[in-house]
């Protein structure tokens, strides 16, 4: 049984801040729209897609940061979705989180010992000395020295930073964690170091993860099975080497087209998205990427695919994916 | 005679704890029509040597040595007015975030406009361009036309919109129309396209590269990323440390580096067509900027680090298709 | 890096060393040392020892002495007597305690409500925060000083009244700091954490928001108290201060009025020890303010 499962999970905000447009104006931002994922027990999923497609906002829905605004996560069998604070609150120790700002993501007022300290006895890990113990136990295992819990975020780089913020979700024993795009701030040199760090600790410690990025470099390297999210949808989902191998959707074959690597030459004419993201406001009708797809037909402007298992003439397999240009494979 | 020439440049910041060395003895060139990357880590020192060279370095830091010349002109020497006179015309900025340069309130194709007329007829009196009095047609249908070259769509509607009516591709785009607007003959762009998707930022490259080529304009393009410099660049310089690692054509130096740090950083890049390559880990950290070693900078974290390495700073040894600060290329130097 | 660092992000340690060079900063910091000393002195002296310092070093405050009514500056009575024969320096010492009792305690009233409101505004938003902040804009819609009296009016004369009516009057500016402060705060990744961790809505308002507005509500506090000295001397100069005979600035004032023309000291020195003690703390104000904001302060920036 998958560990964490959502279910027609939607998320709409309201635009304006005023007092009249958050009452009574209709005008909403579709930032999650109808997302179902499922993520098995010891696995990365890797969620990717551009600026604005929701990975954010779905990642948070799944740490129920944010109230969805329709369907359901459940964790380990229960939906979270349905629990109080209260009854929340063990929950909050099997989900953690990292950021992507690991300098914002530290309170500054604390020291790395207090912020440690604080979840452990929070959710009666350990306490006292014990829990101080467990701090500087974690500290070293994300790579520090112990004996920096008596210093403060700012004494650290980015990088460090990066590891106390791990430590910190660690420290809670947790079987999930969501890390929300955790190296894009990074320099390449720290990346590499903090990519192995998750690699090792997520063997360690028995770890199920979802990896939130727009860097399919990134993924190809960490991730088991791969979810590519458009406008508040995912519009494939697949096993990395497979999707990687063979894309179906055309937004995902798109998405690769655009990767640049280190290598000299010329950026091939052609590769790429066209144009730009429609608004989440008013999204398109039909399949949302119809408007930049180069294989759009009549059929994309009034149906929207769904994400199901589908069967593609030229190679063999089926995979999920929300496109009219495949059949969908019936059970 | 090269657009842009800097010898020996050493930029420092005195802090409380010690003077900072955040540039140390840069030697860069740029050709009329060449695009030069510029490549580093954070504390790399890169972004300080593109304030250097406009002289726009803020208290603490001061340019402590060194020679930037452009044209032939000595920049460090100019006075205010003479220096406020070449940012705003012949060398022009692109910044990571255009909002930071476009005023809020006030059209994106006024500011275009203001910028080109100010260059074309000197300047303006505040209460003429308060009352709108410099309004020139020709100027507007300058503005237009670049706002089409850079690619916005309906450029005569997207004149009189705000910029935060503008997407976050579509103001970067604005901001390249805006550095070319007055026929620049250096471009110095500080990480523009950073914050962008890598679809837009595709398509901002291609269309960048296109308009310089086209307009011969020398760009000194900064960035920490390999693959953009790939794409984009005709030489690139590697800096580490507050010193030049690498310099030579991006063929040259991003298919078979010299410098072990450079071949460190390609290697830190995960590839989605290598699977199954490990990235590399460079170990430890960059050096405290307090207390750098007195040897090679990268020593400390060099997998071929030789005991020499750890007395002096490597010279650049000119190896004839580029400039290699390493022991390592002492045998191939010519 | 560790000792930099701490310099560059260190409250108290840049205060500290704000205060240590720059002129104006230490001149302001000797003001408020000086006045608060004055205030803990009186205080000390009325209550604990009747007068007995004071009485030894210069005068009572409050004895009277009719046959030496309105006498000029002498070395007996340096800033002179007023219309009852009291010497108007120990008056002005004893004074100090009323203004900065009344300051402190007024702006401490209004930190504790506004910082509070500020910041579970900030943290709740929508109708909590609607509500909240209508309420502090009709409060902001009266001056201070007409607020600060329709209380007095009510609640009757006194120290406590004098100190809620003016703390009252302040709450809506500690209130629109603090909450603006808090809206970025909240907005931080560390605040989203603390909701990940399941810390309790109370902790996370207290422990991990709080802390990190203080700065703006320290030189918020700073010059509201400067301001909340003139409103109360201004109270008392109109008779609605503390009860006589308790000595204060604004009632020494009121008092000097009818003599401006004949005995100048009279209204001078009370009036200078007004201005000094305001110019202090807007001046400890101004450099703290300096010296916390980076985009102003110039002189350290991190690389």
């Amino acid at each position: 049984m998958s560990l964490v499962e959502a279910q027609g999970l939607r998320k709409y905000f309201s635009t304006g801040s005023g007092f009249v447009a958050r009452y009574f104006s209709d005008e909403r931002v579709h930032a999650v729209d109808g997302v179902d994922l499922e993520i098995e027990r010891g696995q990365t999923m890797g969620l990717v897609g551009e600026s604005g497609c929701g990975k954010s906002t779905l990642g948070n829905l799944l740490m129920r940061i944010h109230e969805p605004t329709e369907g359901t996560v459940s964790f380990g069998g229960t939906d979270i979705t349905a629990l109080s604070g209260s009854e929340l609150r063990p929950y909050r120790s099997e989900m953690q989180m990292v950021f992507q700002n690991p300098q914002n993501s530290l309170n500054p007022k604390h020291s790395v010992g207090k912020i440690l300290r604080k979840a452990i006895e929070f959710h009666d890990v350990a306490q006292g000395d014990e829990a101080d113990a467990l701090a500087r136990q974690y500290l070293s295992d994300v790579g520090l020295r112990p004996e920096h819990v008596e210093r403060y975020p700012h004494e650290f780089s980015g990088g460090q930073q990066q590891r106390i913020a791990i430590a910190r979700a660690l420290s809670v024993d947790p079987e999930f964690i969501v890390l929300d795009e955790p190296v894009s701030a990074l320099d390449v040199s720290v990346q590499a170091k903090i990519l192995d760090l998750i690699e090792e600790l997520k063997v360690e410690y028995d770890l199920t993860l979802l990896f939130i990025t727009h860097d399919l470099n990134v993924v190809r390297h960490v991730c088991d099975e791969v979810s590519v999210m458009y406008l508040g949808e995912i519009v494939e989902n697949a096993p990395t080497p497979e999707l990687f191998e063979d894309p179906y959707h055309p937004y995902t074959r798109a998405l690769f087209d655009s990767i640049t690597l280190p290598e000299p030459g010329e950026l091939e004419a052609g590769g790429g998205i066209k144009g730009e993201t429609p608004s989440p406001i008013d999204p398109p009708s039909g399949c949302r990427f119809r408007t930049r797809c180069p294989e759009a037909m009549e059929e994309c402007e009034t149906v929207n695919p769904e994400l199901v298992e589908r069967e593609r003439d030229t190679t063999a397999g089926t995979r999920r994916t929300a496109c009219h240009l495949y059949d969908a494979v019936d059970d | 005679m090269s657009v842009l020439q800097i010898d020996d440049l050493h930029t420092y910041f005195d802090t409380e704890s010690g003077t900072v060395r955040a540039v140390e003895g840069i030697d860069l060139t740029i050709e009329a029509g060449e695009i030069v990357g510029l490549v580093g880590e954070s504390g790399s020192g890169k972004s300080v040597t593109a304030s250097s060279i406009m002289d726009l370095v803020q208290h603490p830091g001061r340019i402590a040595d060194g020679t930037v010349r452009y044209d032939g002109q000595d920049v460090l020497s100019l006075s205010e007015d003479e220096l406020a006179e070449l940012r705003g015309g012949e060398i022009s900025m692109i910044f990571q975030d255009p909002m930071d340069a476009f005023n809020p309130t006030q059209t994106v194709g006024r500011q275009l406009h203001d910028v080109l007329r100010s260059h074309r007829e000197g300047s303006v009196h505040p209460l003429v361009r308060a009352l709108g009095l410099d309004h020139d047609a020709d100027c507007k249908a300058a503005v237009v036309e670049m706002l089409d070259a850079v690619g916005i769509p309906n450029p005569e509607a997207r004149y009189s919109d705000y910029p935060h009516e503008f997407s976050g591709g579509m103001i970067q785009r604005a901001m390249v129309g805006m550095a070319l607007l007055c026929d620049p003959k250096l471009v110095l762009a500080d990480e523009p396209t950073t914050g962008l998707d890598v679809s837009i930022e595709r398509q901002i490259l291609g269309l960048f590269k296109d308009l310089v080529e086209e307009l011969d304009t020398a760009v000194l393009w900064i960035t920490h990323d390999l693959s953009v410099v790939a794409k984009l660049c005709d030489r690139v310089v590697v800096m580490y440390a507050g010193k030049v690692m690498e310099v030579g054509s991006t063929e040259a130096v991003l298919s078979d580096p010299a410098s072990p740090y450079t071949q460190a950083l390609l290697d830190s890049i995960p590839r989605y067509d290598r699977p199954d390559e490990e990235m590399y880990v460079m170990e430890g950290d960059v050096p405290d900027p307090l207390n750098r070693p007195d040897g090679c900078r990268f020593a400390d974290r060099c997998p071929e680090v030789h005991d020499r390495c750890h007395d002096h700073h490597p010279p650049r040894f000119d190896t004839g298709d580029r400039e290699v600060a390493c022991y390592l290329a002492e045998g191939d130097a010519e | 890096m560790s000792e930099d660092a701490r310099s560059y992000t260190n409250v108290k340690w840049r205060v500290y060393r704000r205060i240590r060079t720059d002129l104006i900063a230490k001149l302001g910091a000797v003001i408020v040392v000086f006045s608060i000393a004055m205030a803990a002195f009186s205080i000390v002296d009325d209550f604990l020892l009747s007068e007995l310092v004071i009485e030894t070093l210069l005068h009572d405050p409050y004895e009277l002495n009719p046959n030496n009514r309105l006498a000029e500056p002498s070395l007996a009575h340096p800033f002179g007597t007023d219309e009852q024969g009291r010497d108007i320096l120990a008056r002005v010492i004893y004074g100090t305690r009323t203004s900065i009792i009344v300051g402190v305690g007024s702006v401490l009233f209004a930190a504790i409500i506004g910082v509070s409101l500020g910041i579970v505004t900030a943290y709740y938003g929508g109708l909590v925060d609607n509500v909240g902040m209508r309420a502090m804009d009709v409060l902001l819609a009266f001056p201070a000083i007409l607020l600060a009296i329709a209380l007095l009016a009510s609640l009757g004369r006194g120290f406590t009244s004098i100190i809620i009516a003016l703390g009252v009057a302040y709450v809506p500016s500690f209130a629109r700091v603090t909450r603006s402060k808090a809206l970025s705060v909240k907005s931080d990744e560390y605040v989203t954490a603390a909701e990940v961790m399941g810390y309790p809505t109370r902790d996370v308002l207290v422990d991990e928001i709080l802390p990190n507005c203080f700065t703006p509500i320290i030189v918020q506090g700073t010059f509201t108290l400067a301001v909340a000295i003139i409103a109360e001397a201004g109270l008392s100069f109109l008779g609605l201060g503390v009860n006589p005979p308790t000595p204060t600035w604004g009632i020494m004032l009121s008092g000097a009025q009818q003599y401006i023309t004949t005995a100048w000291w009279y209204s001078l020195f009370p009036g200078l020890a007004i201005m000094v003690t305001v110019l202090g703390f807007n001046l400890l104000g101004d450099s703290i303010r300096d010296a916390l904001d980076p985009q102003s302060g110039g002189e350290e920036r991190r690389l």
